[in-house]
């Protein structure tokens, strides 16, 4: 009986290994899950992080001593802005996004994460937009106007290389990949949490990873456009950032800031998430102070977003606006306080155990917290004037960005190696590289505020004797080499434990989470059968958990159908309201990300018909990759499920896709928002922005375009309306008359567009108008393509009585078309004619 | 009253937060630029004030309508109800809290000294 047990067992095994199981070799290329996906966003930033540290190597070596010639000023350009870029955008970001990939779908209980595909995706702009970034050092056209790269110092006429727009393009590349990850980990957390996970069982790390996603979505936008703009400054000559022809080197600080403030708090937030989930496991308690910590987080997240100008109090801001951007930045202060008073009290109140995560635990409070008092003085305006630009400020950033991100990263990869590799860090070594790191750390960066304080300005390749710098400096460079000593350590426990590590067994800290009760490591499909969790502490209060899921005897433990299935649950209460059926492996992720590098790198090299080309060639493979969706053979042709259970997502009107298009078009917003904010920015501030005497745009015509606009969205409404009472006799031609009038508002804004005369390349006024318009028309050029597409594949049979949903998810589309239309008619149109036009 | 613990109502505070900061920034970023002499406390700190008040007040207003809620609410029969409703009204309080305390910065100066 018991061997009989067995035997079906591993069948079920083999069974979901064949729907879920990862190719090898070059199909390797083609896997999509979260597990490999995760893993390879870890490792990648890994290797990223340690150029980054090479880099700062060479310039910690440069400075050990004065007047030293070991590399030349432009080299040390090079060094630091890409020493700051690397570490911001090729590490930081990435290497939470991919440990929060790889535990949150675990931790909640889900198989996968809601788009597998967009993680591959999202993987691959990662890699080939670091890649590119990097390729600038080799062919020594590094980025070298620092890691903000203020204009007009990164203008064409100060910068005339290629080594901006390497920055620009490349940037944006990595950024794509971020804020895909980010909509996809969203709407994973609400609304793949297994059963009667509601959402104050959540537990605390999907909490922080929530709030970082979305604080990327809304944050990572002013710089996509801002890069877009610049770029299009030094390729086509359009000045935005060019006081001379109304535009103003100002507003590249405000887009740049809007998204390098929040960067702070998006690296920090995931990093206290694992601070959260660590202290409570070794201090075997639940924390202190749940409700308190979530309130914290939501408070940071917001706050963070009101503090930007305070890296900008030297620029001649009114002193009652750097009073409100001051206080805003003392105030961020308290979310935080409350997050280490309960980190700290969940420790009294347990009996703590010292392994070795909890060492970069201890680190992370004390540097972090010295990194945050230097924050809160750095917010009083005229401390900030004294050391700004100085040492200072580098040392008070490396305090904040290593406490709070490297220290608890690194204790969360040990806390969680024994789940990735099945094996135990070594103690020995662990513990040398903490203190070796910690010790090192301390001494390069805590002498580096002396340094500031007597004055050395950073960025510079070198400096006088005896301006009372010398020994500062030597000992920050001993520090920092004393510190890749620490990291050298780290690296060589991970590969000692790779091969000789002691086997880890099943949950090893005995800690309460879902995640340690797969496998370890991990199968692809994380658990074969889905539990209910109405508990933050699954673990702790059912301590078989992981044998019964193991034994298939909780939900959804049938893979023999060909799909690969995880619960899609209500958002708030958790309770199951359907089965989400998740694409499998496919080539579509690599080759759409390759024609985009295509794009990026014939766009470096300003050859523009050939990026035309490549465009054209993924929007074909993005088509192609949405036609294989709902009752499409390569889907889910076949939409039984087991009695009892709920119904597939893509016969129902909601599902992940529903919510995925919702939270883009808030991103699609937040970039929206942040072109409007430039345009009456520009119009307001800038000395030289002229408007022209007569109206640019054909009013006539622009209000033809809107109303047909306006027909095209209400009537997509309603035609959403009776697909909701599955009302669908004349579906496809509704679609295509849809279509047709979508495309016929479309030709009338191209006409604006065209007859419209703008100079682009002469004011920043015709610059913004031509940026605002070009987007208007791209989303409508979407609209019309997805709906013609619909109506095709109502035609095809993929879309019919049984398969609604995908209509209503472009309803969305229609909407935010229709919607910004109005909005920037009244922008460009009604505005100038009350305010100066 | 559902829409009380409806889970908007875990940003809802801040949002409104966020509308005032915006307006505030915008609306004194503009008036500077129209009267950049304007070196002396006058009508622009006393507007700042009343728009801070009001704010206030509202979010005030919303929080003491939340813990209303909260205090008639059994935790242990609607336990997702009961922390949306805790955390809504912490977070109208935390936003209230800040509006006043970045708002009062108007008592203290001019509008428009120039840095």
């Amino acid at each position: 009986m018991e061997q009989a047990n067995t035997d079906m067992l591993i069948n079920k095994h083999k069974e979901f290994n064949e729907v879920w199981g990862n190719p090898r070799g070059i199909k390797a290329l083609t896997i999509v899950n979260h597990t490999t996906m995760g893993i390879r966003f870890l490792c990648t930033s890994g290797v990223f992080f340690l150029i980054g540290g090479l880099l700062s190597m060479v310039m910690r070596t440069q400075l050990a001593l004065p007047a030293q010639n070991l590399v030349s000023p432009d080299t040390y350009n090079q060094l630091f802005t890409m020493h700051g870029t690397v570490m911001m955008f090729l590490f930081s970001v990435p290497a939470m996004e991919g440990l929060a990939m790889y535990i949150v779908p675990k931790m909640i209980g889900a198989r996968d994460l809601v788009f597998p595909r967009a993680s591959a995706l999202g993987y691959f702009c990662y890699l080939f937009g670091g890649l590119i970034l990097l390729s600038s050092l080799m062919f020594s056209m590094a980025p070298n106007t620092g890691w903000f790269m203020y204009t007009p110092l990164t203008s064409t006429a100060y910068s005339p290389g290629r080594n901006a727009d390497f920055w620009l393009l490349g940037v944006t590349f990595v950024e794509i990949s971020a804020v895909v990850t980010a909509i996809e980990l969203v709407v994973s957390i609400m609304r793949t949490r297994t059963a009667n996970m509601a959402l104050q069982h959540m537990p605390l790390y999907c909490w922080f990873v929530l709030v970082m996603s979305l604080m990327i979505v809304f944050g990572f936008p002013p710089l996509i456009l801002g890069s877009i703009l610049l770029e299009l400054e030094r390729a086509a000559g359009m000045p935005f950032f060019s006081p001379g022809q109304g535009g103003d080197p100002v507003l590249w600080q405000h887009l740049f800031w809007l998204f390098g403030h929040p960067d702070v708090y998006i690296i920090f937030l995931p990093a206290a998430g694992i601070v959260s989930t660590i202290i409570p496991v070794f201090a075997q308690r639940p924390i202190v102070g749940y409700r308190w910590i979530v309130l914290a987080v939501i408070t940071t997240g917001f706050i963070s977003f009101g503090v930007w100008v305070h890296h900008m109090f030297t620029i001649g801001i009114p002193k009652l606006a750097q009073a409100f951007f001051s206080v805003a930045s003392m105030l961020i202060a308290i979310p935080t306080g409350i997050q280490l008073f309960a980190w700290l009290a969940t420790l009294l109140a347990g009996r703590p155990v010292f392994r070795l995560p909890m060492l970069w635990i201890l680190g992370f409070l004390i540097i972090f917290t010295a990194g945050g008092l230097t924050g809160v003085m750095l917010a009083l305006v005229p401390f900030d004037w004294q050391v700004h630009d100085t040492h200072f400020v580098v040392a008070h950033m490396h305090y904040v960005m290593i406490g709070s991100m490297l220290f608890p990263l690194i204790g969360g990869i040990y806390y969680w190696l024994p789940h990735f590799t099945g094996r135990m860090p070594s103690k020995m070594l662990g513990t040398l590289g903490f203190w070796l790191t910690f010790i090192g750390f301390n001494v390069t960066f805590l002498v580096m505020h002396w340094t500031g304080l007597l004055g050395m300005p950073r960025r510079v390749y070198t400096y006088a004797a005896g301006l009372g710098w010398d020994w500062p400096n030597l000992i920050s460079s001993v520090g920092s080499f004393i510190m890749a000593a620490g990291i050298a350590v780290i690296i060589l426990d991970f590969i000692v434990l790779a091969r000789f590590g002691r086997p880890a067994g099943s949950n090893p800290w005995q800690a309460d989470t879902l995640e340690w009760a797969t496998q370890t490591p991990p199968n692809p499909y994380n658990f074969i059968s889905l539990p209910e969790c109405p508990t933050r502490h699954p673990l702790w209060e059912h301590p078989n958990l992981q044998q019964t899921i193991a034994e298939g005897k909780h939900a959804l433990a049938v893979a023999s159908h060909g799909r690969r299935e995880t619960w899609g649950s209500d958002p708030i209460s958790g309770k199951v309201r359907e089965i989400i059926h998740l694409p499998g492996n496919s080539w579509l992720p690599f080759f759409a990300t390759l024609m985009l590098a295509f794009v990026c790198i014939t766009l470096l090299l300003r050859v523009y018909v050939e990026s035309l080309v490549f465009v054209a060639i993924l929007m074909l493979i993005l088509l192609r990759w949405s036609w294989e969706n709902g009752a499409h053979p390569k889907a889910a042709p076949d939409a039984k499920t087991l009695p009892g259970e709920p119904p597939l997502h893509s016969r129902t009107f909601d599902g992940p896709g529903l919510w995925g298009m919702a939270i883009s078009l808030l991103a699609d917003g937040a970039i929206y928002m942040a072109l409007l904010f430039g345009w009456f920015y520009l119009w307001t501030v800038a000395p030289n922005f002229t408007v022209p005497s007569h109206p640019l745009l054909s009013t006539p015509w622009l209000i033809a375009s809107g109303v047909l606009l306006l027909i095209t969205g209400i009537g997509y409404r309603h035609l959403c309306q009776k697909i909701r009472k599955k009302q669908i006799q004349s579906l496809q031609i509704s679609l295509w008359i849809i279509a047709i009038i979508g495309g016929m508002h479309t030709i009338l804004l191209i006409v604006v567009f065209k007859t419209a005369e703008l100079e682009l390349a002469n004011t920043a006024h015709d610059a913004v108008v031509a940026v605002l318009l070009i987007y208007q028309l791209l989303h409508s050029v979407v609209a019309v393509i997805m709906t013609m597409m619909l109506a095709l594949r109502v035609a095809y049979g993929y879309i019919g009585q049984q398969a609604l949903y995908e209509p209503i998810v472009v309803e969305q589309w229609w909407l935010y078309t229709t919607f910004t239309y109005w909005i920037t008619f009244t922008a460009l149109v009604l505005f100038p004619k009350t305010w100066g036009g | 009253m559902r829409y009380l613990s409806h889970p908007l109502q875990l940003v809802a505070g801040f949002i409104m937060w966020a509308i005032w900061f915006g307006l505030m920034y915008g609306f004194l970023s503009i008036q500077c630029i129209e009267q950049s002499n304007l070196q002396r406390f006058s009508w622009i700190n006393a507007l700042l004030l009343l728009f801070t008040i009001i704010t206030t007040a509202i979010l005030s207003f919303l929080a003491f309508t939340m813990a209303r809620t909260l205090l008639i609410t059994e935790k242990k029969d609607k336990p997702t109800r009961y922390f949306i409703l805790w955390m809504g009204c912490c977070v109208y309080i935390v936003a209230a809290f800040t509006t006043l305390f970045t708002g009062s910065m108007a008592l203290f100066f001019p509008p428009c000294l120039p840095t």
